[in-house]
């Protein structure tokens, strides 16, 4: 179940924080810093919410934690601050996808750990809701 | 009836309904009910990476666009439902740390059947009024279970709706006065490890709902020395859409003031938010000046009912975040093989 690796993740998966460094530059997930490296370079940094579908693809032979989902769809994606990112998309189906289209971030349930079901949350993206 | 010595007020609210949906005539199909009227047209459901917290969080950001604070200005994020995921472990951490508050807060999880969103909609006026805060985010969300095949499932539905209180000089709608009615009413209830709720049938409407109801709603317009006249809109719990109809008419409302606020034929019951995304609709079409009753209901049984007021605030504040009738208009249909998979009604 390795709680403290859970624990220690909650902050890149329920709000996407990553790190910018002073020269611009951005990672995801946050890292600590590497020998030699000033502790302060690397800044929190939360990545934008907001983007476009870059590519996807949809997985029809999944592992058993997905059987409440019989296809699971993954994608990259552009966020506004143009960073790329892998994630699962929800509500929606694959027909109703395209590349380009707008997408948001969301915290929906990644599964349960270990026998006693640990709940385990994290970002997803479902295309952008229409007002 | 109760007044905070510092006037307070909604200063942010979200709604959050799931994209899924299922027929009430789906569910008649597969249990042969009786071709009477069904409660409802039909119900939202949970997807199946969705339960009471994730829909808390959403509903919570949506309050906080529309507050326009920082997530760290929150001084309490209280969950209120009667499906939080863990039997132990508060839903209240993991919404507070979603949204991004700071640690130096009250989360806390309430129980009071579909009116736990309330209580803590009363509590937050109790911290802010008191100016030992100035926001406390208050949330009520459920996943509600219902016994297949039983006349809960036909209602028993998800949503979450999250208001947050504070100052009433910042608020989109002040609240005028409070009251709560509770009595020792076993109209409806679930043993920790029983999977579906037990309820009285009949026993749910007059001695429950309709007596608690209508007594809070009555007694605040009293001391209020108000009529249903002074009122744009009127929200009452929603378990169907007869029993709001008939408590609006017991206290003098018209079924167009209840037409905004009245969800429940399309998303069913919503328990601990249904009368706080029904405050929600409302607040997404009101003006300024305009005047709301809302009224909840849990059973066990209590009511609180709330009189508000919209500021001018308002109408600028409602844009910054989807609107309830953007979450009602994805609506996709399922049927009901998938709703039992997704709910876990399909036993191994």
């Amino acid at each position: 179940m390795n709680l403290p690796k859970q624990w220690r993740l909650k902050g890149q998966r329920y709000r996407l924080e990553g790190q910018r460094h002073n020269d611009g530059r951005v990672r995801f997930p946050a890292q600590p810093a590497k020998l030699g490296e000033a502790q302060d370079a690397w800044q929190p940094y939360q990545l934008a919410t907001t983007g476009e579908l870059f590519s996807w693809t949809a997985q029809r032979s999944n592992r058993s934690e997905f059987d409440h989902e019989p296809i699971v769809i993954v994608g990259i994606i552009k966020l506004a601050d143009g960073c790329l990112i892998t994630a699962q998309l929800t509500d929606c189906e694959p027909s109703e996808l395209q590349i380009g289209m707008a997408v948001e971030a969301v915290t929906r349930s990644w599964g349960k750990v270990g026998e006693d079901d640990l709940l385990v949350y994290g970002y997803k993206f479902r295309p952008q809701l229409i007002d | 009836m109760r007044q905070p010595e510092r006037p307070v007020g909604i200063v942010g609210y979200g709604a959050y309904v799931p994209r899924y949906r299922i027929a009430a005539q789906e569910i008649a199909r597969v249990w042969a009910a009786s071709e009477g009227a069904l409660p409802i047209t039909s119900k939202s459901v949970p997807g199946p990476d969705e339960d009471t917290i994730t829909m808390a969080i959403e509903a919570g950001r949506n309050a906080l666009k529309r507050a326009q604070i920082d997530p760290q200005q929150l001084a309490a994020v209280w969950v209120g439902s009667e499906s939080h995921p863990y039997s132990v472990k508060p839903s209240g951490t993991i919404v507070a740390e979603a949204l991004g508050t700071s640690r130096w807060i009250s989360a806390a999880d309430w129980e009071f059947a579909c009116k736990a969103g309330t209580e803590a909609l009363s509590a937050g006026m109790g911290l802010v009024g008191s100016g030992m805060a100035d926001y406390v985010l208050a949330i009520g969300a459920d996943t509600a279970q219902g016994r297949p095949g039983d006349a809960l499932e036909y209602t028993a539905a998800a949503a979450a709706g999250a208001l947050i209180v504070g100052p009433a000089q910042q608020a989109l709608a002040t609240i005028e006065a409070t009251v709560s009615y509770v009595s020792d009413t076993p109209d409806f209830f679930r043993r920790a490890d029983r999977p579906y709720p037990m309820h009285g049938n009949r026993f749910t409407g007059e001695p429950a709902y309709f007596h608690h109801v209508s007594t809070a709603a009555k007694q605040l317009l009293a001391e209020l020395g108000r009529t249903a006249a002074d009122y744009h809109y009127a929200v009452f719990h929603q378990p169907n859409v007869k029993f709001p109809q008939t408590v609006a008419k017991q206290v003098g409302f018209t079924p167009e003031q209840c037409q905004a606020g009245l969800l429940a034929g399309e998303i069913g019951n919503s328990y601990s938010a249904a009368s706080m995304i029904g405050l929600c609709a409302v607040l997404d079409v009101a003006q300024a000046g305009d005047r709301i009753l809302l009224a909840s209901y849990g059973s066990g049984a209590g009511s609180d009912a709330y009189s508000l007021v919209v500021t001018e605030a308002l109408v600028a504040a409602r844009n910054l975040a989807p609107r309830t009738s953007a979450y009602l208009k994805r609506r996709q249909l399922i049927d009901y093989a998938t709703y039992a998979k997704w709910r876990g009604k399909i036993v191994e």
